[in-house]
């Protein structure tokens, strides 16, 4: 078996002294697809961005190792251009700060750390407009500040552009389905599933055992009250469709 | 030698009876009244609610010199300013250039693209020849503070701009108006433009000094715009560290008619500068937009006031300032809607980005509303960067350094995308990426593509 591009061990999460994560283990293998699935609540957006390194997160026990290293010890920038990437529930909107011109210097900073050659702006616009066409993004988007006056919509395709312009190692998606129509969602998973690979891994939240139909896991997961309560395959996302979340409430309580 | 109100007292009786259109009844009259207004009232004092917070004491206690000599002369022996400076892919229809209030008749001239009724020439030589012509814009008003009065007390020339009735004139006319040489010079230049029914037209006005001595830049510039006529004045100030500049700009909207007032301050010892826009017809709209840089220990100062007289009219303003170093800001919006203004919509922001712990900014919304059928709104912030966006960046694989300029960079380039006009946005971009070391970690742009 080959070593694990994330392992997490038994993390342990607080935000403002509120225990979130309690002792959550899992472990993703280079190629392989990871679902989270869990009630709103149970602490997988916190997941996301304790992986990515958002503010707030105090890790109070446990550990991350990302390709066999301390990913809790690198700076936000600095997991990126190691090939982490979130893609956000709510992407910020940043009015002034041009959205092609932010394109450019994120993936022209991830090809420095990579040894790349930079790309100039007119390689760089023709790689962005191929992946544009792929997201079916309107290319007015790129002109504009980034996801300002963005409709939820075009927010997440602006997620899976970037997504793609930057090619991870390990994508991160944080419930990027929700709110999506379904030409939206399908459009959404095939960038993501354009995205699997021999070498990199994919992990993502989602509600609905919908997107899972189109993105399809090797793992299922269900984050219950900060931990993780059922792992299994693609069946236990159907079986949840149908039961929902109250056994495992049950089950807890037991 | 005499220095405060006396001084200019004195200088006034030695050079009042050489300025141009002295032997005209109402110049001469304008002037007097404006000079006895300015002694009688004297320089403000922070003791007064509009100048609380912009000292003008140690301007008061030196003598600037008020010499304007002939126009199109030797210029004083000063060479004009590097091009480099002025603005880059302008295109203007027509350049004036003024260097220490006086036209530079040998920088100046049109494209030839101007159309027969537009008009851009000295206001001296419309003094003496055309007087009745500026009568009714020049012969009142002007009394907003001790430096309008000042400016109208030594008129001696500047730039008359008249845009014919329908007429569109597309290209911009372009006043350069440069404070260089010695210490204790004073400008007191004036611009009048005068946008006739159904025209449009495009100002800019670009103050620059150069050279370390010190110098007082009080230009006034007064608009009018016709019914449904657009001006857009662009106002660059980019004095240098030994200017002080106390410009104020008075405009008048008639009804359907549109000014948009964009205001950009880079540079300067003191900037004080007042914007009053009166919305004199129905359906009357004004844009005001604004940049303000404080950094070392310059003190900029913005007051704007904006006056809705008659139903239906909609005023905008969005004032952004950067304030570095132990720089000062100020910002004053004061916005009256009268009784007959129905249906008037006004809003009003003010943000505000303190990239220094010693860096102060003081800002002050005035709304006052007599009629009871109108939509008003104000915000003003004080801050740093948001902390989300920040780490949104970062988490794209941008270092700490580059997110934060890029964040600065994005908080002024909104609000120069308001204004409109490419040339003056590269300009000042460019300007300020030089100018604020949180700009040092920006990423490099291609102009070309706008990435």
């Amino acid at each position: 078996m080959p070593s694990p591009l994330l392992e997490i061990s038994d993390l342990h999460v607080a935000v403002d002294g509120d225990a979130i994560l309690k002792g959550v283990s899992l472990s993703v293998q280079p190629g392989e697809v990871h679902a989270v699935m869990g009630p709103n609540g149970s602490g997988k957006s916190s997941l996301c961005h304790v992986l990515a390194g958002g503010n707030g997160y105090d890790v109070t026990r446990g550990s991350v190792a990302y390709r066999g290293e301390d990913l809790l010890a690198l700076e936000p920038d600095e997991r990126a251009k190691q090939g982490i990437f979130l893609a956000f529930q709510y992407p910020v909107e940043i009015p002034g700060v041009n959205n092609a011109y932010f394109l450019k210097a994120a993936v022209n900073a991830v090809r420095r750390a990579r040894g790349d050659e930079e790309l100039d702006a007119i390689d760089f616009m023709q790689l962005m407009r191929e992946k544009v066409k792929l997201v079916d993004m309107d290319e007015g988007l790129l002109r504009r500040p980034l996801n300002e006056g963005f409709s939820g919509g075009e927010k997440k395709r602006n997620e899976i552009l970037q997504m793609m312009l930057l090619e991870p190692r390990l994508a991160i998606l944080d419930e990027t389905d929700s709110g999506l129509d379904i030409d939206a969602l399908r459009i959404v998973a095939d960038g993501v599933n354009a995205l699997r690979s021999p070498d990199r891994a994919i992990v993502v939240v989602t509600h609905h055992e919908r997107f899972l139909e189109y993105v399809v896991p090797d793992h299922v997961h269900v984050l219950f009250e900060g931990r993780i309560a059922r792992s299994g395959g693609r069946t236990l996302a159907r079986e949840l469709e149908e039961r929902g979340y109250g056994h495992l409430r049950a089950e807890a309580a037991a | 030698m005499p220095t405060g109100v006396e001084h200019y007292r004195q200088e006034w009786s030695a050079a009042h009876a050489s300025l141009p259109g002295a032997r005209v009844g109402w110049i001469d009259r304008a002037r007097r009244e404006a000079l006895d207004r300015f002694c009688g009232r004297g320089f403000p004092t922070p003791r007064d609610e509009d100048w609380k917070y912009t000292n003008v004491r140690p301007l008061e206690r030196r003598a600037f010199r008020f010499d304007p000599g002939p126009e199109g002369g030797a210029e004083g022996g000063a060479e004009p300013l590097p091009s480099a400076r002025r603005l880059d892919g302008l295109d203007a229809a027509a350049v004036l250039v003024f260097r220490n209030g006086v036209l530079a008749s040998s920088h100046s001239g049109t494209a030839g693209t101007v159309p027969d009724a537009v008009r851009v020439e000295s206001l001296a030589g419309m003094l003496e020849s055309d007087p009745e012509r500026v009568e009714p814009f020049l012969s009142g008003g002007g009394g907003h503070n001790a430096f309008s009065d000042l400016n109208r007390a030594f008129l001696a020339g500047g730039a008359f701009v008249s845009i014919g009735r329908g007429v569109q004139c597309d290209a911009p006319v372009e006043l350069v108006f440069e404070s260089v040489g010695e210490s204790d010079v004073a400008s007191h230049p004036l611009v009048l433009v005068l946008a006739e029914a159904d025209s449009a037209a495009t100002i800019v006005e670009h103050h620059l000094g150069a050279g370390a001595g010190t110098k007082l830049a009080n230009p006034f510039t007064r608009i009018a715009v016709g019914e449904r006529a657009a001006v857009e004045h662009h106002l660059l100030l980019e004095e240098d560290e030994s200017t002080w500049h106390t410009g104020n700009v008075e405009a008048s909207v008639a009804a359907g008619g549109r000014l948009g007032s964009n205001a950009v301050q880079l540079g300067g010892r003191l900037v004080r500068y007042g914007i009053d826009v009166s919305l004199d017809g129905a359906g009357a709209t004004v844009i005001l937009n604004g940049l303000y840089v404080a950094r070392g220990r310059q003190h900029v100062d913005f007051h704007t006031r904006v006056d809705h007289r008659e139903p239906g009219g909609t005023s905008e303003q969005v004032y952004k300032g950067l304030l570095d170093g132990h720089g000062r800001g100020v910002f004053n919006g004061r916005v009256l809607v009268h009784l007959d203004a129905q249906h008037s919509d006004a809003s009003q922001s003010n943000h505000n980005l303190l990239l220094s712990p010693d860096a102060e900014i003081d800002t002050k919304p005035q709304l006052e509303i007599f009629a009871d059928d109108v939509k008003c709104s104000h915000g003003a912030t004080v801050g740093q960067l948001d902390e989300r966006a920040v780490h949104y960046l970062r988490s794209r694989g941008l270092g700490e350094d580059t997110a934060r300029a890029l964040l600065t960079f994005g908080f002024a380039d909104d609000v120069l995308a308001r204004m409109g006009l490419p040339a003056l946005r590269r300009h000042v971009e460019r300007g300020l990426a030089g100018a604020l070391p949180a700009l040092a970690g920006l990423p490099p742009m291609d102009s070309a593509n706008g990435i």
